[in-house]
Order: structure tokens, then C-alpha cells, then sequence
């Protein structure tokens, strides 16, 4: 009978605390998205669903989430090819410094996200390092414009900040891979690509396909990098919400829009949880 | 061990707090020296807080002046619709927000017989109406400017005429402008909308926003970046990233300091602008002190730092015994009449939300 | 030779895409040197300038200051919340466990931008005015879900036989909790700590929208961002990197370390 009481006492604390700051935080902008606002953004308790029919209506709304949906993507897939290499690399082929290379792919996950959108700027402005030094060189004569202020620009950095999170779910996949396995596969006279191709890429797919899933909803999520290093065509579905919350003001429609894209990234983790455990109990059933 | 010191380093923190939060309660009395140890919060445009005019103020009375920057007009409404009252002492709203924030009662009435400069600053500022009611005046006049075309005279040699200058292929990817609705106005002066009526440019029916919006997607190839801060602004400059761009006089006035070659004009389809005032935030905890600052601003020696800072127009035509001749020409100020008879002066837009989203669409626009 | 080709491709291309997520520390780190303030190639001349230039720049050592202040206080806030819960979810069976299991989770899965303007929403409604305070609030909410799940591992690692024997030996709950459990998870909670001092200093997409006008560190830069490039910013940068890495090798070895324990 204490024990009853023991358990929740401890968990009350945070129970209430998550309650309070958490749920009722997003209870409240589900509610505030079925409300209006004035044109100075002051919100109205007046129930509706305008800014949903807006959302799906006007198309700035819904192609900005389509494209932002796509560059996340790109981002997502480039990540996930400049992960593998890395992550087989370190899983398969290192045995004496092992600790050391996984620290190096952990230790820039850490690094400050701001400071590194901040160094990509200064590397591929018009005055540059990145320009400077092919001037430099000599191997072009004139600045390239399309580094900065551009698509380009923050898909790179994105894709800077986002590989530690997608090669660490890979390189735990690979580690997971018996040796065995791959040394049987060479055995049979399978190549390296073989190898790789048929045995490691199956069974690594879970952690590929958590990976994956990471760069995509932090690049959906991710507001800073297109302000900061886009151009005059970079809009993320996020800086319609920044916007909508700040200097356009219309919090009701913010939270629609906010809680749209909730809802689209709670699928894409449901759907990709569902893989995962698909291609995971896949990998059981083979030995 | 370790962890000891951490405990002690926030309990440290915590008295650190709430000896803070005692700080800024005692501000209440009147005596000079009260004030000592209070911060006076300024939430205001770029330049409106720097230490040039703040420092002889926090030596006077003992304070410390902070001004944080916003960067557009919305950013401010809602800045201080999310309880703004408890953070800001002071906003600089400009002539489109101003008499909205009477309205919704986010701003406290001035005390004119308090504010020293109050009987000299401009007549024409002093008796707009937007922001009086119930016989209250709730703004002080503080300065005005143009949102004109700026440029790199290094690269443009000729004084461009008009804005058409940014749409010329010449300058493809070199033009930079204001992440804001006013791009809208400006379009809309391109297109001629407001030659009999300078209103209509904050009251677009939906075909002249279409109108607007079709002429800002065609600039797009023409631009670097939309610019949030006159910050920005100046390192687009700067790095050479642009040429030209729609800016403030803040903008030239800081590049120049710096040894470049930057020009402003006022095309011949003509600038919008706008008039910024001082006001006091509804439940400012430092609502004493702020009104003191404003009496202070309002003094012609400060105003005329204002105006060396900023190069904006200021509200106190006596500041120009205060200031460089070249300056007194840059800010117009014994000309008063030049901007009200070359600028269109932002107003409040009845439907700014519809504006706020035909801007996203252009952004959006491919 | 093909299959020599072929082996020598996969460290070639390890080595690459290592080189181009430490290209830009490098930079930021050798360009704090950099006497020059523009940021171009080749370096002219190298100094300290730009680490004088930064302590002299008052709002960004008062956003240092803020920083620290935010992250400590909502670090041992978090420990307090969520040590206790996580050790009940991991010893017991309740009402909801489920529910709070996945809630937990929320502040991690879901995009920080939603739960910054869910908060900038509600906190106003309650009582918290936008202020550092409600920054600490937000940062303890995310932090609380980091330390669950990291002690949660942990706690999955004891030895069951060993809270066992405390409670045969007639300890009391709390007593096996302090004398037994702890003892056994400080490395994990130590690193814990470390993990979540340097998330709260980085933490950007909450701290954006509940901030008013004191800054914690990644505003204020974001802030000198967007009025210009200072290349003070790589000398903060510089040493903000030279800290965190510090703590995290130190939070990773302590983890390590903590493994070998129970062998």
C-alpha cells in the first residue's frame, strides 16, 4: 500500500510540471487555431476553421510545406550518403582506434548550431573564404554569387549540422551487423560492393531509415538556417509559422499551420517507426 | 566534489535573480537617486538606443539604458500584445502602428508640461491626431525619414532618377530590399497608384495588390536578400553582396564613417516615410524614468546627437545650433517642410493582415 | 589492383566527408586569429584582437552570463524533476505510465519551433511573462526529457539483485534509492549534467520565441548575425567549442567508464 504512494510521489513532480508547460502549451495553440484575429493580430475568441480552409486554399501555404518537404529530402538523402561511408568505414574496417573515430563523428553534433550556420556564411560569401581562395588559386576570376543567399547555401549547412545525427543511428546499425556475417559473405566470394550491397545495407536499413527520418523532421523544423543563408526564393514551411508568430502577426493562423505540420511529422515518425520494426524483425528472422 | 560546486553556483544564481527582480521594484519614488540600479528598457527601431546619447542620461541618474531593436512594425504589436508592459519601458512606433497602439491600449499618455523640449519641436508632428485621444496625447515626436534609394556611388556613378534602376539586368542579383510589407507601398508608387491619392497605397483593393505583388515577383531575379536589420543592410554593402537597395538614412550615414562612397536620392516616382515617436508602455515598471527620458531626449543637444547617429530628421528644429552644417542640410532640418512635400507618410493599413500575407506570397513565389 | 582500387575508395571517402564536418570548426577556430576583419583567404596577419574586441563587447559577456545562468539553473531543476520520475518509470508499473512515456518524449520528437510558440502562447495565460524565467521553464521542460531518457538506459543496466539486497537488508526505499541506486548511477547522471548544461547553452528554437530583452548566447550571436558579421563571434565560437567539447569527452568517458563498473 506505501508503495502506491511512493511511485506517484515520484512521478508527480513531473507529471504536473509537464502538464502545466507542456501539454496545456499545445492544448492551447490547437484551440487558438480554431480562433481569429484582427489585422493587428490581437486574437478574437471566435470560433472557426478559416485558417485551415486558408491552408489548404491559398497556395503559398501549402506548396511552401511541399518544398520544404522536398529540400528536406534532399537533405535527408544527401546526409544519409556521406553517412554510410563513414559509418562502414568506422564499424568495419577500423579496429584499433575505434573509440577515437566515433568520438570525432560525435564531438561535432555538440558543436553550437548557430556558430556553425555562422562559419558557413563567412566561407561562401561573395568575399569569402571558399571565393577568396579560388581567386586565389585562380581558379575562377569572379566570385560565385549561387554559394550564398541561395537554396544551395542551406542545404549545405544542413546538411553539416544534421550528418553526426544520421551517421550515429547508422554506425550503431552497422555495429550491430554480426562480423561474421560479412566475413561469410567474403568467404563465398562476394566483393566488397557485394558485401556491401546485400548484407550490410539490408541489415543496417533501420538505423538508415532512423537517420533518414532525424534530418528530415529537424530540417522541417529548422527556421534559422533559411534566414540566415537563404536567398530571396528560401522560405521553410517553419518561417511562415516564425513569421506568423512575429513580424506578420496572425497567431491563430500560425498555430494552424504549426500544428499541420505536427501532424505530417507525426506521420512521417509513425510511418518510419513502422519500417524500422519491419526491416528490424527482417534482420531477426535471418539467423 | 564536482557536483557541489555546481549546487553552489546555482544557489549563487538564484540570489543573483531575486536580487535583480528587488532592483527594478523600488523605482517608484521620486527622488533622483531612487532611480539608481534601474534599467530604462527601450524596445525601438535601430539606433534609437545608442550609447552616443544614452551615456550622459545613466550618468545623471545612476541607470542603466538598454534598448532592444525590432525590425518591423508588426514585430513591435506583437511584441507588446505578449506582455510587453512587464519587459519595455519605452517603443518608437512609427506612423503605420502608432494610433493602433493607442487604441488597444498598449501605451500610456505623455505628459507634455514634463517634457522641456515639448514646446519647440515641430507643430506639424506635435498636432497629428492619430495618436491623441480623450484629449490625451499618448506620443512625443522624435524623428522622421525616408524609406528612399540607396546606393553604392562607387558602382553607379549617375544619380539614378528612378526606381526602374532596379529592375535594369545590369544589376541582376545586386539589389537588396526590406523584408517588410513596405515593399508593397513602394510598388505600388512605382506603379503610379498614388498620384492623386497618397492613401491609396495602404488601402489596395485586391487588384491593385495583385498589381504589386506581380511587379515584386518580377524583381526577385534582381535581388540578393531581403534585408531585417539596417545591420544587414550595411554588410550587404559592405561585402559588395549589393549595390542598391531601398534603406534608411542610418545606412549611408554609417557606411560614409566608414570610408565608403554610398549616395541616397529620392526617385521620381517619388519614397514612402515615416514618423516615429516615444511612447510609454502601459504598466512600464519605470514609467517615472522613462518619462524623464524623454525629456531629456527632447533637449536640442541630445536631439542633435540623435541626428549624428542616425541622420534621421529630428522632431526639435533648435538642435541645428548643435549640429555640423553638412548635417543640418543631410537631415533637412531647416527645410521641415521638404520630406512632408516629397514623401508619401506610411498610415495605418486597415487590412495589414491581407498585406502581411500577399508579402509571403511573393517570397513564396518561384 | 580493382579490389585494392575498391578498399582504398571507402577510407578516401570516410576521410572526406570527416574533413568537411570539421572544415568549418577549423576555420571558425583559425580565423579567431585572424588580425584582418575580413574574413578572407589567405590570413594576412594573426592576433588576439578579436578575443580583446570580445570582452570588451558588454551585451555579448552579459549573454555568457545569461547563458550559464539559464542552463544551471534548469540543468539541476531537471535533475530534480527527473531523476525521481525516472526512476519510477523504470521500477514501476502505474496508472499512465504510458502516456507520460510518450509526453516525455514530445520535447525531443516534435519540432522545437511548435513548442516555442506554444509556449509564447500559453505562458502569458499563466502567469509567465516572456523573460528569462520563462526561458529556464522551457529549457527544464526539454532538459527533463534528456535526463529521463539518458538515466532511463542507465537504470536498465543495474543490477536488479542489487536494490534487491538492500531492501533484504531492511533499507527502507528511500534509503536503497540514496545509498544503493545513486552511488551506482553518478557516473551516468554526471554525464547527464554535462549533456544537458551544453544542450541549454546551444538550445535555440524555444529560447527564440520565449526570449524578451536579456539574450542567452546563440541569440545574441544570431542577433550580431543579422546586423552584421563581427568576427568576434569566431573568438566566442572558439571558446564555446573549446568548452563543450570538453564537457561532452568528458561526459562520453565518464559513460565508458561507468560501463566497466558493474564487470
Amino acid at each position: 500500500m506505501k508503495e502506491v504512494f511512493v511511485k506517484y510521489r515520484l512521478v508527480l513532480p513531473l507529471s504536473l510540471w509537464l502538464l502545466i508547460f507542456l501539454v496545456l502549451p499545445y492544448v492551447f495553440i490547437l484551440t487558438q487555431s480554431f480562433l481569429a484575429s484582427d489585422n493587428f493580430g490581437q486574437v478574437i475568441y471566435d470560433f472557426n476553421i478559416d485558417s485551415y480552409s486558408k491552408f489548404f486554399t491559398n497556395s503559398l501555404y501549402y506548396t511552401t510545406l511541399l518544398r520544404t518537404l522536398f529540400i528536406a529530402v534532399v537533405v535527408a538523402t544527401t546526409c544519409v550518403f556521406l553517412s554510410i561511408p563513414l559509418a562502414y568505414f568506422i564499424a568495419f574496417r577500423v579496429k584499433k582506434y575505434k573509440t577515437i573515430l566515433y568520438a570525432l563523428i560525435v564531438l561535432p553534433f555538440w558543436m553550437s548550431y548557430i556558430v556553425r550556420a555562422y562559419a558557413w556564411k563567412i566561407i561562401l560569401g561573395q568575399n569569402g573564404i571558399l571565393n577568396s581562395f579560388m581567386m586565389y588559386v585562380g581558379i575562377t576570376e569572379e566570385p560565385l554569387e549561387f554559394l550564398l543567399y541561395s537554396n544551395f547555401s542551406v542545404v549545405i549547412c544542413l546538411v553539416h549540422i544534421f550528418t553526426p545525427f544520421v551517421a550515429i543511428p547508422i554506425y550503431t546499425a552497422f555495429e550491430q551487423i554480426p562480423k561474421a556475417l560479412v566475413e561469410a559473405s567474403k568467404d563465398l566470394g562476394a566483393g566488397s560492393w557485394t558485401t556491401l550491397w546485400k548484407v550490410i545495407l539490408p541489415l543496417g536499413l533501420p538505423g538508415i531509415i532512423s537517420g533518414g527520418t532525424f534530418a528530415l523532421v529537424l530540417t522541417m523544423g529548422d527556421f534559422l538556417t533559411p534566414v540566415l543563408l537563404g536567398g530571396p526564393d528560401t522560405l521553410f514551411i517553419s518561417n511562415i509559422v516564425q513569421n506568423l508568430f512575429g513580424t506578420s502577426n496572425d497567431k491563430p493562423m500560425g498555430s494552424a499551420v504549426g500544428i499541420l505540420m505536427l501532424i505530417l511529422i507525426l506521420i512521417l515518425l509513425e510511418y518510419s517507426g513502422h519500417m524500422e520494426r519491419k526491416y528490424a524483425s527482417f534482420k531477426s528472422k535471418s539467423y | 566534489m564536482k557536483m557541489y560546486l555546481k549546487i553552489a553556483l546555482a544557489s549563487c544564481a538564484i540570489v543573483f535573480f531575486s536580487c535583480e527582480k528587488r532592483g527594478s521594484e523600488n523605482t517608484n519614488t521620486k527622488e533622483k537617486k531612487d532611480f539608481k540600479g534601474a534599467t530604462l528598457n527601450i524596445l525601438c527601431w535601430e539606433g534609437y538606443a545608442d550609447e552616443q546619447f544614452t551615456k550622459s542620461f545613466e550618468e545623471e541618474f545612476g541607470v542603466k539604458v538598454k534598448g532592444t531593436y525590432f525590425g518591423s512594425s508588426d514585430e513591435l504589436v506583437s511584441k507588446l500584445q505578449s506582455g510587453g508592459g512587464s519587459s519595455y519601458d519605452i517603443v518608437s512606433p512609427s506612423s503605420d502602428v502608432a494610433g493602433y497602439l493607442v487604441k488597444a491600449g498598449l501605451v500610456d499618455p505623455v505628459d507634455p508640461s514634463k517634457i522641456s523640449g515639448w514646446d519647440n519641436l515641430s507643430p506639424l508632428l506635435k498636432n497629428m491626431q492619430d495618436v491623441v485621444k480623450d484629449g490625451q496625447v499618448y506620443g512625443m515626436p522624435f524623428t522622421w525619414g525616408p524609406d528612399y534609394l540607396v546606393y553604392n556611388a562607387d558602382v553607379i556613378q549617375d544619380e539614378p532618377t528612378s526606381w526602374d534602376i532596379f529592375f535594369d539586368p545590369q544589376y541582376r542579383g545586386k539589389v537588396a530590399i526590406w523584408d517588410d510589407i513596405s515593399n508593397i507601398y513602394l510598388m505600388g508608387q512605382v506603379l503610379g497608384m498614388d498620384k492623386e491619392d497618397p492613401s491609396v497605397l495602404y488601402n489596395m483593393t485586391e487588384d491593385q495588390l495583385a498589381l504589386a505583388k506581380a511587379k515584386l515577383i518580377d524583381l526577385k531575379p534582381q535581388l540578393r536578400k531581403y534585408w531585417a536589420t539596417a545591420g544587414e543592410l550595411d554588410n550587404l554593402f559592405k561585402n559588395g553582396e549589393v549595390v542598391m537597395a531601398v534603406g534608411w538614412p542610418i545606412t549611408p550615414a554609417t557606411l560614409n564613417r566608414q570610408g565608403m562612397n554610398i549616395k541616397s536620392t529620392i526617385p521620381k516616382e517619388g519614397a514612402t516615410g515615416w514618423i516615429d515617436r516615444l511612447m510609454i508602455v502601459k504598466g512600464s515598471e519605470n514609467a517615472e524614468l522613462a518619462q524623464l527620458w524623454l525629456d531629456y531626449i527632447s533637449k536640442p543637444q541630445n536631439m542633435a546627437k540623435v541626428a549624428e547617429v542616425t541622420t534621421y530628421s529630428i522632431a526639435n528644429p533648435n538642435a541645428a545650433k548643435h549640429m555640423s552644417e553638412e548635417l543640418q542640410k543631410l537631415t533637412y532640418i531647416n527645410d521641415m517642410d521638404y520630406y512632408h512635400e516629397n514623401l508619401n507618410f506610411w498610415q495605418p493599413v486597415p487590412n495589414r493582415k491581407r498585406y502581411n500575407e500577399v508579402w509571403s506570397e511573393v517570397k513564396n513565389a518561384n | 589492383m580493382i579490389t585494392q582500387f575498391k578498399s582504398g575508395l571507402v577510407p578516401v571517402a570516410a576521410l572526406a566527408v570527416i574533413t568537411f564536418l570539421y572544415f568549418p570548426l577549423i576555420i571558425i577556430v583559425l580565423y579567431s586569429f585572424n588580425a584582418d576583419s575580413v574574413s578572407a583567404f589567405p590570413i594576412q596577419s594573426y592576433s588576439l584582437g578579436w578575443y580583446s574586441v570580445m570582452l570588451q563587447n558588454d551585451s555579448l559577456l552579459a549573454a555568457v552570463k545569461n547563458s550559464i545562468t539559464v542552463a544551471i539553473v534548469a540543468t539541476t531543476l531537471a535533475l530534480i524533476v527527473g531523476l525521481p520520475a525516472a526512476y519510477a518509470m523504470h521500477k514501476y508499473d502505474f496508472l499512465g505510465k504510458k502516456t507520460l512515456e510518450r509526453i516525455v518524449l514530445m520535447p525531443i520528437t516534435l519540432p522545437g519551433i511548435v513548442t516555442g510558440v506554444a509556449m509564447l502562447s500559453f505562458f502569458p495565460l499563466v502567469g509567465v511573462r516572456l523573460s528569462l524565467t520563462a526561458v529556464t521553464i522551457g529549457h527544464i521542460t526539454f532538459l527533463s526529457a534528456i535526463m529521463i531518457t539518458q538515466l532511463l538506459a542507465r537504470f536498465k543496466q543495474l543490477d536488479p539483485f542489487l536494490e534487491q539486497a538492500g531492501y533484504d537488508l531492511g533499507a527502507r526505499p528511500l534509503r536503497v534509492f540514496f545509498v544503493v541506486i545513486i552511488p551506482n548511477v553518478k557516473t551516468a547522471i554526471i554525464g547527464a549534467v554535462l549533456l544537458c548544461l551544453v544542450l541549454s547553452m546551444d538550445e535555440i528554437p524555444v529560447t527564440f520565441f520565449l526570449i524578451a530583452r536579456e539574450n542567452t548566447l546563440p541569440i545574441e550571436i544570431y542577433g550580431m548575425m543579422r546586423r552584421g558579421i563581427t568576427p568576434e563571434v569566431n573568438a566566442i565560437s572558439t571558446l564555446v567549442f573549446t568548452v563543450s567539447a570538453i564537457a561532452i569527452l568528458l561526459s562520453i568517458r565518464l559513460t565508458e567508464q561507468n560501463q566497466k563498473i558493474p564487470k
